[in-house]
C-alpha cells in the first residue's frame, strides 16, 4: 500500500518516523508505570525511605490546581500531601504486617468537572492507582463518583458536600465532610439564640447544585427557627457583579444576611455591601471566611463576619490518628506550609487518615474488602468523628460557626466548643 | 498504545484524503482505517482518549458545515453540545419523573429536539453576518446553561418540571459491563468507544454526502460570495439554516454521547459548556483544514496525539501546569503559519517545507 | 426613591463599561477586527496597577497614565509585529488569533501570579459618599471623572489633530487613505495602541472596585461587544451612551431577573442588533 508514489519520499519518511517514535513513546509510557508526583528533592528521600518498605500504595486524584477554584484545590492538595508525608515518616500503611509507602499522583482538572472524570479514568485505568482521593468541589466529585463506581474503585472525598452525590445509590464513594444542609444550620440557630435575636433573613445563592442545596436548607431551617425569609435570590454561577441583589436585599432590611457560594463572591459581596451601606445585623457565608485569603484581601472589613465551617483549629477532639488534636494539626500544617490550614485542608488530610484506618482494618488491598472496611469505620480523628451513613456521607460530624474577630478567626458556635462569644450585632459600616 | 493507534489512524486518513491519489489507493486506506478503529479496544486497555478524539471529531465536523463550508464562523456550537447531553439525559434518566428510554431512542430524540431549537435560534442569528454572527453565537453559548437552569421553564414548578433536574443533578443510568462467556467487556472500554466511533463515522459520512451534493456546492457558493449566490438562484436563507441546524445536530450527537459516558449532568460553566470545548471544535477543524472532508478527522487525531504524547513524556507537575499555555500558543501558531490546515499539504502539490509556513505567514499582511 | 440607587449603580458602572467599549470600538471600527485580547489587556493593566500599589505604594489613579503608556507600547508592538500579518485574512483567522493571544496571556498570568485574589485598596476603596440614603462609591466617582476626561481627549484627538484625522480616514476608506499617502500599517498600529491604552485605563480603574484573578476578565469581551452594539459602531458618544445603557440594563436585569441575568441582557442586545444594527448612534467612518 505504501509502495505507490502518491506520497513524496520525504513525506513518507517523516510520517514513518512519527509513527515509529509514537509507538516507542507509548510503549515506554506503558512499561515504566506511573511516575510519582513528588518534586525532585523528596524523590530521593522517598527512594531512600522506600528501602525500608515492602511496597508502594499509589493514591491518585484529579484536583483543580488551576481555574476558578484553584485556591481551594491547592488547599486540598496540600492537605493530601501533608497526610502522605506524615504517614510515611511514621512507617507508612500497615497491611497485615507489611509496611507500604504512600505515593500520590495528581492531575490538574482545571476546575472543569468533565476533565475530572477523564483524568480519574486515566488514573484508574492507565496509571493503575490503588485508591482514589476526591477532587475539590461538588460538580467534579459527582463526575468522579460515577467513574469510581464504574470501575469499583474505592474513593473517599473531603470536598464535595452536596447530598446529591450520595443519593445515587453508589457503593464506592464516601465523604468525610458534613453534608451541605448543615452549612447554615449553626449560623441560623446561633442567630436565633442571640439577643436581640434575628427575626428576618435574606438568602443570596449561586446557581450551582451545591450552593442551591445549602440555600434551600437554609430557607427551611430559617422557617423552623422562627426567621422570616424576606429575600431569596439566585445569581448566575461565578457572577461577582452583585450590586443589584445587594441593593434589593438592603431595601428589605433583613437582620441576617446569608450567602451560599464561593470565595470570589464572598469577597465581592462584603465590599459591595460596604459601598452600598448595607449593614445587616450579621453576615454569614457558606464558603469564604474560613479561607485565610478572606482576611488578607478584606483586612479590617472581614471582622464580624460569620462563616459555616467544617472544622476549626479551636475544636477539642482527641483523635485516634497521627495528628491527634486540631491544635496539633494546625501547628504541623503551619510548620510545613507557612500558612494556617483552612477546613478544606483538614478534610483532605482526614480523607487520607480514613483510608489508612480502613486499609489497616481490612488487612488487605482488595478493593471490595477495603470498601467494606470504609463503610464500617467509626472513630474520632483530629477532624472529628468519621463515620458514614448508609449512603456514604458523614452525618455524624457537626459543623461549627467561625467569626473573624480583630483579625483572627474564633470558633463561636455551638457554645460547648466555642472559644469566644459571637460579636453581635455587627456595627454598621459607617461607624467602623 | 493509544498513541500508536492515533498515529496510524492519522497516516491512513492522510492517504485517504489526498484528492489526486487513485481511488484504488484511497478506498483501501479508508477501509483499513475503519478496521483499525474497530479493533482498537482490543489493542488498548483504556480507550478513553480515543473516545474523546472521536466525539470531538464529530462535533468538529458539525462546526465544519457551518464554519468551513458556509463560511459562517459560529462560536456557539458548544451550546448545542451541552443541550444535546441534557436533553438526552432528560429522556434517558432513570431518576423519578423521567422516562428512562434506551440510548438508541434517547440520543436520536435529543438530536432531533436540539435541531429544532437550533432552527429557532438560527432564524434570529443567521440574519447577521461576519463579526456580528460570531459574537451573537458566542452569546448563545453563554446563555444556554442559564436557559437550562431557568426555573420558570424547568424548575420544580416550571412548564416541564424537573426535566433537567430542577437544580438537582440529573444523571444518565450507569451502564454495567457486559458479561459474555469467557470475558467481561468493560462498558467504558467497549460500548462507549463504539458509540463514539459511530458518531465520528456518521459525521464523516454526512460530510461526504454533503460535499458531493448540490447542497454542499450551494454552501460553498454562499461562503465565496453570498450576494452572487443569491443572484444565481440559491435560496441562501434555507441553505444557511439547514447548514446551521446540521452543525447543531452533529454537535448534539457528540454531546449526548459524551454526556452519556460522563453520567452526571451539571451546568457549571467549566463542564460541558466550557470555553475549551467551544474552542476545541474550531481548532480541530482549523488544524485539519476547514471546509474539507478529512480535515476534522486529521485535526482531531493530531490534536489528541500531541496531547497524549506530551502527557506520556512527562507528568511532572510543572509541565502539566504549562500545558494550557502551550495549547494557547499552539492556536496562535496554527492561525499564523497554517491557516488552511494540514490539508494544504495533502491536497495541493505543495511540498512539506518550512518555506510554505513563511509564505502562509505573510500572505495576508497589511 | 428605591429605584434611584439602582439607577446610580447602573450609571456608575456604565462609565467603566463605556471605557471598555470605547477601545474595543476603535479597533473594530478602524481595523475591522474583533479584538478578543482586549480583555487580556484589561487584565494586564489591573495586575500592573496592583503590583505598583502593593509594591511601591503608588495610588492607582496616579499610576494610571504610566499604565496607559505601557499598554500603548504593548499594543503597538503586537499590532505591528503580529496582527498586521493577518489583516487581509478572514474574520475567523483574526478572531482566532486574538482569542489565542487572550488565552495565552491569561494562562501565563495564571502561571506567574496564581489564582489568588488581588485588589488595590487605597484608603478610599469601598468608601462611599452619601447623599441621603444613596451611596456613591468614591472609586466609581473617580472612574467617572477619568472616563469623561479620556473620552473628551480622544474625541479632540481624532477630530482636531492630523494623526487623528488620518486614523479616521483609514477607517472611512482604506484605499483612498493610501492614495493620500497615509501609512496604513503604522496607522493600524497606532489605533491598536490607543485601544490598548484605553483598556489599560479601564483595568486600572477596575483594580480598585473589586478583587480579581486572571480568570475574572473574560466577560469583558462580550460586554464590550454589547456596549458597541447598543451604542453604535464608529461613534465616540455612541460608546458612552452604549456603556451607560448597558450598565442600566445589567443592573435592572439583576434586580428583576437575577437568575437569568445573562440571558436577558443577551436577548436585548441581539434584539437591538437585529432591529437596529447601527445601534443608537452608529455611523460609518468613526467620529
Amino acid at each position: 500500500m505504501l509502495g505507490s508514489p502518491f506520497l513524496i519520499s520525504s513525506q513518507r519518511r517523516s510520517m514513518a518516523a512519527v509513527l515509529v517514535s509514537a509507538t516507542l513513546v507509548s510503549a515506554c509510557g506503558a512499561a515504566t508505570g506511573p511516575a510519582s508526583s513528588a518534586p525532585p528533592a523528596s524523590a530521593t528521600q522517598s527512594a531512600a525511605a522506600s528501602i525500608g518498605f515492602d511496597g508502594t500504595l499509589l493514591f491518585g486524584a484529579a484536583i483543580s490546581l488551576t481555574g476558578s477554584t484553584a485556591k481551594e484545590g491547592g488547599l486540598t492538595r496540600d492537605g493530601y500531601e501533608l497526610w502522605k508525608e506524615t504517614t510515611n515518616a511514621n512507617g507508612g500503611i500497615n497491611v497485615g504486617g507489611k509496611h507500604y509507602l504512600v505515593a500520590t499522583k495528581f492531575y490538574d482538572d482545571e476546575s472543569n468537572a468533565q476533565k475530572s472524570a477523564t483524568l480519574a479514568d486515566k488514573l484508574i485505568n492507565e496509571d493503575k492507582i490503588n485508591f482514589l482521593l476526591g477532587p475539590y468541589g461538588t460538580a467534579p466529585t459527582l463526575q468522579v463518583s460515577s467513574v469510581a463506581e464504574k470501575n469499583k474503585m474505592p474513593m473517599i472525598e473531603g470536598n464535595g458536600a452536596a447530598e446529591s452525590i450520595f443519593s445515587q445509590g453508589y457503593q464506592y464513594t464516601f465523604g468525610v465532610l458534613s453534608p451541605a444542609k448543615n452549612y447554615m444550620k449553626g449560623l441560623i440557630e446561633m442567630a436565633a439564640a442571640q439577643s436581640p435575636r434575628a427575626t428576618t433573613v435574606a438568602i443570596l445563592t449561586a446557581d450551582d447544585p451545591f450552593s442551591v442545596e445549602v440555600a434551600d436548607s437554609a430557607r427551611a431551617l430559617s422557617v423552623a427557627n422562627g426567621l422570616q425569609v424576606v429575600y431569596y435570590a439566585k445569581y448566575p454561577n461565578n457572577a461577582t457583579e452583585l450590586r443589584a441583589p445587594i441593593t434589593e436585599a438592603k431595601r428589605k432590611a433583613p437582620e441576617l444576611f446569608l450567602n451560599s457560594g464561593h470565595l470570589a463572591e464572598s469577597l465581592a459581596i462584603v465590599q459591595q455591601a460596604k459601598e452600598l451601606g448595607f449593614s445587616p445585623t450579621a453576615f454569614g457565608f457558606s464558603v469564604g471566611p474560613s479561607i485565610p485569603d478572606f482576611q488578607t484581601t478584606l483586612k479590617g472589613d472581614a471582622n464580624y463576619i460569620f462563616g459555616g465551617s467544617q472544622w476549626t483549629a479551636d475544636l477539642k477532639f482527641a483523635g485516634d490518628d497521627l495528628f491527634k488534636t486540631p491544635a496539633n494539626y494546625n501547628a504541623v500544617y503551619l510548620k510545613r506550609y507557612a500558612y494556617e490550614p483552612a477546613y478544606q485542608s483538614a478534610q483532605s488530610t482526614a480523607v487520607g487518615v480514613a483510608f489508612q484506618k480502613a486499609i489497616e482494618k481490612a488487612g488487605s488491598l482488595d478493593a471490595k474488602a477495603v470498601r467494606d472496611a470504609i463503610a464500617k469505620l467509626d472513630f474520632i480523628s483530629f477532624y472529628g468523628q468519621i463515620k458514614f451513613d448508609e449512603r456514604g456521607i458523614n452525618i455524624y460530624k457537626p459543623m461549627v460557626v467561625e467569626q473573624w474577630q480583630n483579625g483572627k478567626k474564633a470558633t463561636v458556635w455551638p457554645p460547648d466548643v466555642a472559644t469566644a462569644k459571637p460579636l453581635w450585632p455587627t456595627p454598621p459600616w459607617s461607624s467602623r | 498504545m493509544n498513541l500508536a493507534v492515533l498515529c496510524a489512524g492519522l497516516l491512513l486518513a492522510s492517504v485517504a484524503a489526498r484528492p489526486q491519489s487513485r481511488a484504488a489507493v484511497r478506498r483501501p486506506a479508508t477501509v483499513a482505517l475503519l478496521l483499525l478503529m474497530l479493533v482498537a479496544p482490543l489493542l488498548s486497555t483504556s480507550t478513553g482518549i480515543l473516545f474523546d478524539a472521536l466525539t470531538a471529531m464529530c462535533i468538529a465536523y458539525g462546526w465544519n458545515v457551518i464554519g468551513g463550508f458556509t463560511g459562517y464562523a459560529s462560536f456557539g456550537n458548544v451550546a448545542y453540545l451541552g443541550l444535546g447531553a441534557f436533553v438526552a439525559a432528560g429522556f434517558m434518566s432513570r431518576q423519578p419523573g423521567h422516562l428512562g428510554l434506551p440510548w438508541f431512542v434517547g440520543i436520536p430524540l435529543a438530536v432531533g429536539i436540539v435541531s429544532l431549537v437550533a432552527l429557532a435560534i438560527g432564524l434570529a442569528v443567521l440574519r447577521l453576518r461576519g463579526h456580528y454572527f460570531s459574537i451573537a453565537t458566542l452569546g448563545v453559548a453563554i446563555a444556554m446553561p442559564e436557559f437550562i437552569n431557568w426555573d420558570f421553564a424547568f424548575g420544580p414548578d416550571g412548564l416541564i418540571p424537573n426535566f433537567f433536574g430542577g437544580g438537582r443533578p440529573l444523571n444518565f443510568p450507569l451502564v454495567p459491563d457486559l458479561q459474555i462467556p469467557g470475558a467481561t467487556l468493560g462498558a467504558d472500554r467497549y460500548l462507549f468507544y463504539y458509540l463514539g466511533l459511530l458518531t465520528a463515522v456518521a459525521a464523516l459520512a454526512t460530510t461526504a454526502l454533503l460535499s458531493r451534493s448540490k447542497f454542499g456546492y450551494a454552501l460553498v457558493a454562499i461562503r465565496e460570495n453570498e450576494e452572487a449566490a443569491e443572484a444565481m438562484g440559491v435560496n441562501t436563507t434555507v441553505m444557511k439554516s439547514f447548514a446551521y441546524v446540521l452543525s447543531a445536530a452533529l454537535a448534539a450527537l457528540g454531546g449526548s454521547v459524551i454526556g452519556f459516558k460522563l453520567t452526571n449532568m451539571t451546568t457549571e460553566a467549566e463542564a460541558l459548556f466550557s470555553t475549551t470545548n467551544n474552542l476545541q471544535m474550531i481548532v480541530i477543524a482549523l488544524i485539519g483544514g476547514t471546509g474539507t472532508l478529512w480535515g476534522p478527522w486529521i485535526g482531531a487525531f493530531i490534536l489528541f496525539a500531541i496531547q497524549e504524547a506530551l502527557r506520556t513524556l512527562s507528568s511532572s507537575d510543572v509541565f502539566l501546569q504549562w500545558q494550557a499555555v502551550v495549547f494557547s500558543f499552539l492556536i496562535i501558531v496554527v492561525v499564523l503559519f497554517l491557516p488552511r490546515g494540514l490539508m494544504q499539504f495533502l491536497r495541493g502539490r505543495e511540498r512539506f517545507s518550512w518555506r510554505v509556513f513563511l509564505r502562509n505567514l505573510t500572505a495576508n499582511r497589511v | 426613591m428605591d429605584l434611584l440607587q439602582h439607577v446610580l449603580n447602573g450609571l456608575l458602572q456604565g462609565f467603566i463599561f463605556a471605557l471598555i467599549g470605547l477601545g474595543f470600538s476603535m479597533v473594530w471600527g478602524i481595523l475591522n477586527i474583533i479584538n478578543l485580547a482586549h480583555a487580556a489587556f484589561i487584565m494586564l493593566a489591573a495586575y500592573l496597577a496592583y503590583f505598583l500599589w502593593a509594591g511601591q505604594g503608588i495610588d492607582p489613579f496616579v499610576a494610571l497614565p504610566l499604565i496607559m503608556a505601557i499598554l500603548f507600547v504593548v499594543g503597538y508592538v503586537i499590532q505591528s509585529r503580529v496582527i498586521n500579518l493577518v489583516m487581509r485574512a478572514s474574520v475567523l483567522t483574526t478572531f482566532l488569533l486574538t482569542f489565542g493571544m487572550e488565552a495565552l496571556l491569561v494562562n501565563i498570568a495564571l502561571r506567574l501570579w496564581t489564582a489568588d485574589n488581588r485588589q488595590t485598596k487605597p484608603f478610599y476603596a469601598n468608601v462611599s459618599a452619601s447623599v441621603g440614603d444613596l451611596r456613591l462609591p468614591y472609586t466609581q466617582l473617580g472612574a467617572v471623572v477619568v472616563v469623561i476626561t479620556l473620552t473628551v481627549l480622544l474625541y479632540l484627538f481624532l477630530d482636531r489633530t492630523r494623526t487623528g484625522s488620518s486614523i479616521r480616514a483609514v477607517g472611512q476608506n482604506r484605499v483612498a487613505a493610501t492614495l493620500m499617502g497615509i501609512d496604513i500599517a503604522r496607522t493600524y498600529a497606532l489605533t491598536f495602541a490607543i485601544s490598548a491604552a484605553l483598556a489599560g485605563a479601564a483595568g486600572t480603574l477596575l483594580s480598585t472596585t473589586s478583587a480579581f484573578s486572571p480568570g475574572s476578565f473574560g466577560v469583558f469581551n462580550i460586554l464590550a461587544f454589547s456596549v458597541v452594539v447598543l451604542g453604535g459602531l464608529g461613534s465616540i458618544p455612541g460608546a458612552l451612551v452604549g456603556g451607560l445603557v448597558f450598565g442600566l440594563v445589567n443592573e435592572f436585569a439583576g434586580t428583576y431577573a437575577l437568575e437569568e441575568r445573562e440571558v436577558v441582557v443577551f436577548a436585548i442586545v441581539v434584539f437591538v442588533l437585529i432591529v437596529r444594527p447601527t445601534g443608537l448612534l452608529g455611523r460609518e467612518g468613526y467620529r
